[in-house]
Parts: C-alpha cells; structure tokens; sequence
C-alpha cells in the first residue's frame, strides 16, 4: 500500500471519520464536571483534529508527489555498494539502463502500469507497429539507471524518446540530451504528469523551437530519505560523480545522443536547480549549459542532508556557488535562473548571482512578476527555457551504422 | 489580504484557539441526544478542524512559498517573462594550447649496428615518425597552467586518414626535461615512433606533462609541511582536488583532455585514454584512472613509486594531510587508494604495474614484486571485476618502456561515438 495509494489514502479518511463519529456519539459520556471527563474531552477534540490534518496532509502528499514510497522515508540501502563480487570468474555486470516500461509521450498523464523486469527487447511486443506510433508520437521509457562507477541505482527514472528519434530520416542523427532533476522531496514522474515536460517538448519541437532533444529525467537525491543535494559526499553517496559520470556514459552508450559537452545541458527546479547549477559548474567538460528553475545557490546542510561534507568547511566552500565564482575560474558554461519577484525567496540572490558571473562563463536570467515555489510557475517557465537551451546545444553528429552481425 | 501575509496567518491562528476553546467551553451544553445539539456537536468539530488546518496550511505554504498569491493557487496566475541576459563582456578567452616548439623524429641505420638509431631534428617531414611539439596548456576551469610536450602519431598527418581518431596517452613524470631518463620526452617520443613503425603498438597521440603540474600554479608547486600553506619545492601532491586549494584533478580530468580534443584528432571516449606515471607520478595515475573513470580507462606506474596518499606526515591540523583533505579524515581515506580499491564499487579500468627487467634498475628504485611498499600491497592481491590489474616487465635496452607502451596500446580502443547504441 503505497503513501499516495487510494486504498491508503481511504484508510487515512476512515481514521479521521471514525474518530469523529466516536467523538460525537461518546460526547454526552463525558460531559460531567470530573477532572478526568474534562481530559477526555481534550483529548477527543486533539485526536479529531489530527487524525483529520493526517488525512488531509496525506491527500496533500499524493497530490503534490513529496513521498510516493515508504522506502522513501526508511530508505533502501542495501543497493549502495552492492556491484559486482569477489571470487573466481566474472559476475553478470548489470546493465547500465534496464527499461521496465514504454508508453506512448501523448497519454503521459494516464498512470503507467509499470511491469518489473522487463528486458529492452522484451517491451514491445509487435515492433513495426510500435515504432510507427512511437515516430509521430514519441515514447515515454520508465528506467532503472544504475551507476557504474558509483554503485548507486536510481529506479524510476524516465527517458523521453522525442517521434523524431523513432523516424527515418533522423535515423544516425546523434540528438542533444538534456538530465532533469526534480527537487527534493518529489517524484521526478511529476516532471512528467505536473510539469508536462514531454508536452511542452514536442510541441517546441513540432513549433520548430526546439531542435528534437532526448530528456533524461531523474530524482535529485539518490539516498532517500536523505537529501544528497548531488554532492560526492565524504564517506557516503558519490552523487555528482553518479549524475557527471555514470549517468551521460550510460545514456550515450544506450541511446543515439551527443557525446560531447555541446549536446549536454541538465535542468532542475529547486534543489534540481541547485544541483543543475553546481554539475554544470564542477564538469563544464560534461554539460555545456544549466537551467535553474528557482533553485538556490549556497551548500545546504540540515537535518534532512545530514552531513555532506566531511565536516570540511574548505569543501563546504566548494560546494557554495558564490563562492565558486569568487574563488575559482569561471567555467565555460551558460545558465539560465528563474525566480520570481514576488513569491521567491531566491530572488535577491539570484539577481546577485547574475550580477557576478564572469566570461567564460555566461548567466541569462528569467524573472515573473509573481509566483511562488511551485509546478504552474515553472511551467510558465518551461517554455522560454527550452528555446534557450535549443539555442545552446550546438553538437552535430552522427551515429555510425551498427556492425554488421 | 495576501496569501502569505502574517496577519491572515493571525487571524485564522484567532479562530482555531476560539474554536477549540468554543468547542471544551459549549461541551456539557450539547451532551443531550437531540438532533439539533448532535448537528451542533458536528458543525462545532469541523469548525475546530477547518480553522486548525487552516492554519497549518497558511503557515507551511508561506515558510516554503510554495503558492504566492491567491490567483497561483487557484491558478490564473499567467504572467510570464521574458529572459535577459545582463551586461556581457566579450571574453578574454585565452587558447587552452599554444605552441612554443615543434621538431620532427627521424630514425637513421648506421652500417655495423644491430638497428636503427633515433633523434629529434628540426625537420619538417613529419609524416615518417610523427611530431613531437613543446605547447602550453591553459586549464580554464582549474586555472593551473602547465607545458606540455606532445607526440603525433605519422598517421594523424597522413591526408588519406583524415578524420580518423586516435588514442591518447598522458604520461606525468618529474623527468619529462631529464635527458636520457627513459621518462623523458624525447625517449618517450622516441620509443612510441619506433613501436608504431615496427607495427608492435597502435599509434596513439602522448600528452607528456611534469609532476609539478599536480601542485598548483605551474610555478614550482607544494606545501611546506606543518605550516599549511602553498609553498615549498615541487612535491607530488597527487593529482588531487585540493578543497580551497590547488585543483589539480580538474586539469588533468577535465581541462587537458578537453584542450587535447580540441586541438588533435584524439578520441573522445574514455575507452581510449590512457595516463602512465613514472615513480614521482604513480600516484597520479593511479587515482586519476580510479577517480575519473569517465576519462581514463587505462593506469600504468611503478608500484614502487606508490606512497599513498600524499602528505603521508599525517592528519593533525596544519600537516600537509590535512590541507590535502580540507581538514576532513573522510576525504582524506577516499584519497586511499587502495581504500578505494577494496571498498569502493570496482571500476571499469586496467590497471598496469611496471616492473624492471632482469638486472637493469632503469626505473628508478626498486620496482620490484619484494620492494612493493605496504601501501601499494593491496593492488597486488585479487581485485574484482570489472577492474583489470597487470603486470608488466619492462624492457632491458635502450628504450625499456616499449613493453609497456604495447601493452597499453593494446588496453585502449577508440570506438566511433555513438556507434551501437544497445537499448531501442
């Protein structure tokens, strides 16, 4: 029973009606003028009110996609450190990308009724057909993304197939590819059901916009419950090691896109946005430019981080942005940063921040009137945003046809 | 009255501590069965629920700002913006590669001698042996500037195989200006020409850089011990990401190769980088190949010459271990390699130990299985797959690194980009 399931959702609601009835039918029982019958009554009014916002806060977390599974909240580590093996002979290494679901980008809001373990070649069943559709629509793929050089593994991943990557005439055309980190806590599908990205993509592209682009879209933290804010964290998760290295190798060796910094960008709104920024800045030879969707700038650290970084203030420091700008060359990468002037917090820091940015570095800004931290106000955003990197992402390529069997 | 304004949250604050109070103080009022004091008893919970929550949503929605005014929460907030770029200066943007210096490989056979002698001319045929070029490489995201010494293959000047990429080997050694010292460029240079020539290694372009490019600036970089600071003779300082200091991993990893690519036909998959390391830059190699597997594929050192980490001194405060690690002991055991090497998943590269023939100590002291020192032992025990380690006996002879060169040739490929995507 999952945290955003309807029969769990429906159990909270039960809860909350029952204690009332039961408050209402027991009321006259504890009407008297005892001590203990005045504690009673408090004591029903406190349960009638929380069970109540514990209904409503659940409904609130399946709407809002915060916490979408208990391992979420308790974690799984058991798939940390857990690749390959010791002893003679060599284990099966897991593939990098397994494809668990496919479904056509035009019913991407319809849930998706993901069937485990399912090989590549396993996922459709008539291929002809599917790729007919598949080239006018494109496809969505549910992934399993597992880090080569970092162990870690992120489930619910998902690769949006633009209809020109199924068509043709596109058919050794390498395709720029852009990582999309939501924030934290969140389920990146939101990025797909909320935030419309493959939508608001294929229309782009249908307009002439956008150049027809691969989106790889992803959680940000990748030791729930913990926020990793993409840090490779002393001791711990290599989590900008994961999305710099393991994540572009992967998807370069599992699908047709570019393999050089000019076809790569990494977008993401609140702490992706951070994140987006940061991966940009530390691998410019990876990603040629960042969209930040009202994401902040400085090394967080709190209780839902825990310690990031080795009680190091020195590398603390390298993971505040200001202070990369201040202290360390600026890297050969364009930003785009979103804030709004009213209802962001971010936006006096992010009008600084712009101000700050040295060639070769370059800062764009993209400032609304007003909105506040949420999927509507990047939507607003998404499209101006991907013009803007259609602009950046210059590589040109093509595949070698596959060898010959 | 706006969304997130205090005196909203006040104000529904007012009616939840009435309506709770209400509800204790009404309570013995209402206890009758009668419909209407039952209805009464429901209207007056709800009314307590409502202006909780109330209160509750106003309060988590302004401290994360998740909707700012009311027409984003009921959605007809559709401003938009457009995106501007402020004040741009044209950038001063040096090359990341200018050249100081270029001569050609020429290979004479002397009547009487058993083969062919090499050397350097200043010719201009460098279609026969390849090029060998003195250049200076600005690292743009590192600030570290380095010379650099650069071999190019025949091949790469041959108008037939325009196009063609090729593999590359970083070779990082304090003796890259000795002359004689088998490290050096020119017996590096030399020794790839001839192996390429006779067919034995596949041509590959060699990036040949000083240790002391590890230590900062260029200038002759370290850190005096126990004061902490960025001074003192050239010392190998590991190739590593300093925090707050020398970056040094971010030239190597990032910025060289990527000024590489950019001026040669080199490769640009990670599968065709190799970096090799003589006893000053073992360390070097092996943690760029062990840190940065997305760049190279490929390690090759003397065991011997393998102290890890650097700044062995120790980690109290002020010690060069503890400026090489931020001051952090977890930063410090993951610049361990072989910590790394047993606790870290295994990564996809081959490693090479390089060890002197029979009786010619030619590269530098006691490379051998018994003169590994303790730290070094660890990569000599079985390692897990997908990790490769070898060992390579050097050659006796003029040019003792040949083997080596062959053998690392052999580990890299350069496949097309691109080529054989495995899923759709």
């Amino acid at each position: 029973m999952a945290p955003t399931s309807g029969p769990f959702l429906a159990l909270l609601s039960l809860v909350a009606v029952g204690t009332m009835a039961a408050t209402v039918l027991l009321w006259p029982r504890v009407a008297g003028r005892k001590s203990s019958h005045a504690a009673a009554r408090t004591g029903l009014l406190i349960a009638t009110q929380l069970t109540a916002i514990v209904a409503v806060l659940g409904g609130l977390n399946s709407y809002f996609s915060f916490i979408v599974s208990w391992s979420d909240l308790v974690g799984t580590h058991a798939s940390a450190t857990s690749a390959g093996g010791q002893g003679t002979g060599h284990p099966p290494v897991p593939p990098p990308i397994v494809v668990t679901h496919t479904q056509l980008a035009a019913g991407a809001s319809a849930a998706p009724q993901p069937r485990a373990g399912h090989t590549p070649a396993a996922t459709r069943s008539t291929p002809a057909a599917a790729t007919a559709t598949a080239a006018a629509k494109g496809e969505i793929l549910t992934v399993q993304i597992t880090g080569e050089r970092t162990g870690i593994t992120a489930a619910r991943s998902y690769v949006y197939l633009p209809p020109q990557y199924f068509q043709r005439a596109y058919a050794h055309q390498l395709f720029p590819a852009v990582l999309v980190l939501s924030g934290y806590p969140s389920d990146p599908r939101s990025e797909i059901t909320r935030l419309n990205l493959p939508g608001v993509a294929g229309a782009a592209i249908a307009a002439g916009r956008l150049r027809p682009t691969v989106f790889i879209i992803m959680f940000s933290s990748v030791d729930m419950p913990r926020d990793t804010e993409c840090t490779d964290i002393p001791g711990g998760p290599q989590a900008a090691t994961f999305f710099a290295a393991d994540v572009p190798l992967a998807v370069e060796r599992s699908f047709r896109v570019a393999t050089s910094a000019d076809g790569w960008a990494v977008m993401g709104d609140s702490t992706g946005g951070y994140c987006a920024v940061k991966l940009a800045m530390m691998h410019s030879d990876r990603f040629a430019a960042a969209v930040s969707l009202s994401g902040y700038y400085s090394a967080l650290q709190d209780f839902t981080t825990g310690s990031l970084y080795g009680h190091s203030a020195a590398y603390r420091a390298e993971n505040d942005l200001f202070w990369r700008l201040g202290h360390r060359p600026p890297p050969p990468v364009s930003v785009l940063l979103t804030t709004s002037r009213v209802g962001e917090d971010d936006y006096q820091q992010t009008i600084k921040f712009l101000r700050v940015i040295r060639p070769p570095m370059h800062g764009y800004g993209l400032i609304l009137p007003s909105g506040g931290h949420n999927f509507r106000t990047w939507k607003r955003e998404l499209g101006p945003a991907l013009g803007w990197l259609s602009q950046r992402l210059t590589a040109t390529g093509t595949a070698q046809p596959p060898p010959a069997r | 009255m706006g969304l997130t304004s205090g005196l909203l949250i006040g104000l529904a604050g007012f009616f939840a501590a009435t309506a709770f109070a209400g509800t204790l103080w009404m309570w013995r009022r209402l206890a009758s069965p009668r419909p209407s004091h039952l209805l009464a008893r429901i209207g007056l919970l709800l009314w307590a629920q409502v202006t909780v929550m109330l209160v509750i949503f106003l309060s988590v929605n302004k401290s994360f700002g998740f909707f700012a005014s009311w027409p984003d929460l009921f959605g007809t907030n559709n401003t938009t913006g457009v995106i501007v770029a402020p004040h741009h200066q044209s950038g001063g943007q040096s090359a990341p590669i200018r050249t100081r210096g270029t001569g050609a490989l020429a290979s004479r056979t002397a009547t009487g001698r058993s083969g062919p002698t090499w050397s350097l001319t200043t010719g201009h045929d460098w279609s026969r042996y390849g090029r060998l070029q003195l250049v200076r490489i600005t690292g743009l995201r590192s600030g570290i500037v380095a010379s650099a010494y650069i071999y190019l293959p025949p091949q790469s000047f041959s108008p037939a195989q325009a196009g063609r990429t090729f593999p590359v080997i970083v070779v990082i050694s304090d003796h890259v200006t000795t002359a004689g010292d088998p490290y050096s460029a020119v017996s590096l240079a030399v020794t790839a020409a001839a192996e390429i020539d006779a067919g034995r290694a596949r041509p590959a372009i060699y990036v040949m850089v000083g240790a002391s490019a590890a230590g900062g600036t260029g200038r002759a970089g370290g850190i005096g011990e126990g004061t902490g600071g960025a001074r003192g003779a050239g010392r190998d300082l590991g190739c590593l990401d300093v925090p707050g200091g020398p970056q040094a991993a971010t030239f190597f990893a990032q910025d060289l190769p990527t000024a590489i690519e950019s001026a040669y036909p080199a490769t640009q998959a990670p599968a065709g980088w190799a970096v090799l390391g003589d006893a000053s830059g073992s360390y070097c190699a092996l943690s760029l190949a062990m840190a940065h597997s997305d760049r190279f594929a490929v390690a090759a050192a003397p065991l011997a010459g393998y102290g890890a980490p650097p700044g062995s001194a120790g980690t109290r405060p002020g010690t060069a271990g503890w400026w090489l690690s931020g001051g952090s002991p977890l930063i410090r055991q993951e610049n361990d390699l072989s910590w790394r090497l047993v606790n870290l998943p295994p990564q996809p590269i081959s490693l090479f130990f390089l060890r002197a023939g029979q009786g010619e100590p030619r590269v530098r002291s006691g490379d051998d299985a018994t003169g590994t020192p303790a730290p070094a032992r660890a990569f000599l025990s079985p390692v897990r797959f997908p990790t490769h380690v070898t060992q390579i006996t050097l050659a006796t002879g003029p040019r003792p690194l040949a083997p080596a060169l062959d053998r690392i040739m052999a580990a890299v490929t350069a496949p097309a980009p691109g080529s054989a995507p495995t899923v759709p």
